[in-house]
């Protein structure tokens, strides 16, 4: 086994082009970012900030016929994932990479019992008799909390409450013994009471089995309760990245501190402040910091400098040219 | 029945029901789902009035009933005294005058094909209490007030941002100066950092127009920020009704403890003890007997499972329905 710590997943200046009819658009446009083992890594952002299409490339997933990457690498445990064939890639989900999405009933298949599914997901990555994989898809659906596992192995997704269908997703991701778990939005369609079980359950999940979670999120207070560290992304590009603990006491890019104060939670005390205007569209050329026009720090070199990520310690970097003179609490 | 001369909406042990017919077997099985049952409430002219539930709580029926767009199948929905169901029967128009709603999803509820002007010109025809010359100076006016450009008149909704069309769809809303605004989820869907200028908007609104808000949602947190009270619900029923911010401080319901403890918080130190809920939330369908909440609550005692408990006065204007918390008040009476 190797060693805790160690990085499983590193991505490096990743950008993903899109083709539109108003002309090339860059969701994601140089992110890095890496995952140790065992670690959960948070990725924040609102709408069309790349965090999603950041997931897909990873996955291989990317709508081919629109999409591409045009620069960067994805290097898991060693291999760069953008070197693989179709069929190598196949074979790395689902086997060493788990996924689990937003909407667990349309990830399922409404005519297959659950049973069925996450049987057919071991055999086709393991040489297994019906009669083994039936008793380890038991065993998953007993390992996610599923009240009587052997009955419910039977039923169909219908029969089933949200919040069940995406422990059965859970349970299909982790079938094959993941070291990377990608979990795109997993709780954000479920009840708050629901939300805080899965979360709990998937922080269960990682210290049992020390799978590394890559956690896709909008919502900075769950990035909060389950993460490690976290990045936070803006118009594709990761603006902060560091600590959880450390990014939402001291914020230091402007971006991260207006999502933090746009947060209504009465019992911080504080107004909510939103953030004016909105994102930049992919199409929209700016030369300089894509968070510049809303920007209440921004001054005229912010607009015509684009700021590159700096490194502020060994555990945080940040891209705004101004952080050192933005006040960290908020 | 007496009705305090500032309340507005009077609702009283109102109840919807909706047949169901699924099938079984060979043969087809009809049962009642009880959307809505037996909700008791009082909205005061000028409040921010909060309705708070997960899935399958009734919330958005509830808010329909308010609206006249379903009937009660029990019990009494009033407007300033009159039962809405008639005031919707009668002038269906006027009631709407009064009484508008926005609802989460933009981008449904404005129609594609028309331009912004034209959107909101059309409540201004409908509720017909201006002259058509002076609409375009109307619709000017409600631009401004919902914070878009003059310019926004000429766009389609497909060019709008999600912010930007849930602005229009509220400027549709106030087109007809109604008193009471429906908000059925109205920044769900939004963007945190545009969620709050929605909710900075409305803020604004309520002060400048004197509106009394329902605001309808399933963000508790949400909600004890912009409201002045809050009602949780549960599988149809109220569970507890509460100044908001006392309501978020100090929950009684147990229902309600585990729902704040469940919201997750960005800052640790406002990170709450988790009540754990077992379980998930029982289908409208098939109830639970007794107290709705019964079967997940962490402190039900016998009589719970057994009869439902009814909202009573818990002090500070606090109602609440649980077994549990009315004999703690009994046994600490004088």
């Amino acid at each position: 086994m190797t060693q805790a710590g160690d990085i499983l997943l590193q991505v490096e200046d990743l950008t993903v082009e899109f083709r539109l009819d108003e002309g090339a658009a860059k969701a994601v446009d140089g992110v890095s970012f890496a995952i140790r083992r065992g670690e959960i890594l948070g990725l924040v952002g609102e709408s069309g900030s790349g965090k999603s299409v950041t997931s897909l490339a990873i996955m291989g997933l990317l709508p081919a016929r629109v999409a591409r990457v045009t620069s960067g690498r994805i290097v898991f445990d060693g291999q760069d994932l953008l070197r693989l064939s179709a069929e190598e890639l196949r074979r790395l989900r689902g086997d060493r990479l788990g996924m689990i999405f937003q909407e667990p009933l349309s990830a399922l298949n409404p005519v297959f019992t659950v049973g069925h599914q996450i049987i057919t997901g071991i055999r086709a990555h393991e040489a297994v008799s019906q009669a083994a994989a039936r008793a380890r898809a038991i065993e998953l659906l007993t390992m996610v909390h599923i009240a009587d596992p052997a009955k419910s192995v039977d039923a169909y997704p219908f029969q089933m409450s949200g919040g069940m269908r995406q422990r059965v997703l859970i349970a299909m991701a982790l079938a094959s013994h993941p070291d990377l778990l990608i979990a795109d939005e997993p709780t954000t369609a479920l009840d708050v009471t629901i939300q805080a079980q899965i979360l709990d359950l998937l922080r269960e999940i990682r210290e049992k089995t020390g799978v590394a979670i890559l956690f896709i999120t909008h919502d900075l207070a769950v990035i909060a309760e389950l993460c490690d560290r976290v990045a936070v992304l803006y118009a594709g590009e990761v603006q902060e990245h560091g600590q959880v603990s450390d990014v939402f006491a001291t914020p230091h890019h402007p971006y991260t501190r207006g999502l933090l104060s746009c947060i209504a939670d009465p019992a911080r005390r504080k107004p909510v402040v939103p953030i004016e205007g909105r994102p930049p569209l992919l199409t929209e050329a700016l030369p300089g910091c894509r968070f510049a026009p809303r920007c209440t720090f921004a001054s005229s070199p912010c607009v015509e400098k684009h700021p590159a990520i700096e490194v502020v310690d060994a555990h945080r970097e940040v891209r705004c040219l101004r952080w050192q003179e933005i006040p960290t609490n908020c | 029945m007496a009705r305090d001369s500032d309340e507005l909406l009077n609702i009283e042990d109102a109840r919807k029901a909706f047949g169901v017919v699924r099938r079984r077997g060979l043969g087809v099985e009809r049962k009642q789902l009880r959307a809505v049952d037996g909700v008791t409430l009082a909205i005061r002219a000028g409040e921010s009035f909060g309705i708070v539930g997960e899935s399958g709580s009734g919330k958005s029926t509830l808010g329909r009933l308010v609206l006249g767009l379903e009937q009660p199948t029990g019990g009494s929905v009033r407007f300033r005294g009159a039962e809405v169901s008639h005031l919707v029967a009668r002038d269906a128009r006027a009631y709407w005058r009064e009484v508008q709603v926005i609802f989460q999803d933009p981008f449904s509820s404005l129609n594609p094909r028309m331009r912004v002007g034209r959107i909101l010109a059309e409540p201004l025809r409908n509720f017909g209490n201006l002259a058509p010359a002076a609409h375009a100076a109307r619709i000017e006016e409600l631009l401004r007030l919902v914070g878009l450009p003059e310019s926004a008149a000429q766009r389609y909704p497909h060019e709008l941002s999600g912010g930007q069309r849930q602005r229009v769809a509220i400027a549709a809303a106030l087109a007809a100066n109604p008193k009471v605004l429906v908000a059925d989820e109205a920044v769900s869907a939004l963007d945190v950092s545009v969620q709050a200028q929605i909710i900075n908007l409305l803020i604004d609104l309520r002060k400048r127009l004197g509106l009394t808000y329902l605001f309808i949602t399933h963000q508790l947190n949400l909600c004890a920020y912009f409201c002045d009270r809050i009602a949780v619900l549960y599988l149809g029923q109220v569970m507890e009704v509460c100044d908001a911010r006392r309501l978020l401080d100090d929950p009684r319901h147990p229902y309600t403890q585990a729902l704040i403890s469940a919201i997750p918080a960005v800052d640790p130190a406002l990170r709450r003890e988790r009540v754990v809920l077992s379980g998930e939330i029982p289908s409208p369908l098939d109830p639970p007997p007794g107290c709705p909440f019964q079967p997940r609550c962490p402190r039900a005692i016998g009589i719970c499972g057994e009869v439902r408990p009814a909202l009573v006065e818990a002090g500070d204007g606090r109602q609440i329905a649980c077994h549990v918390v009315s004999e703690e008040m009994r046994a600490s009476a004088p």
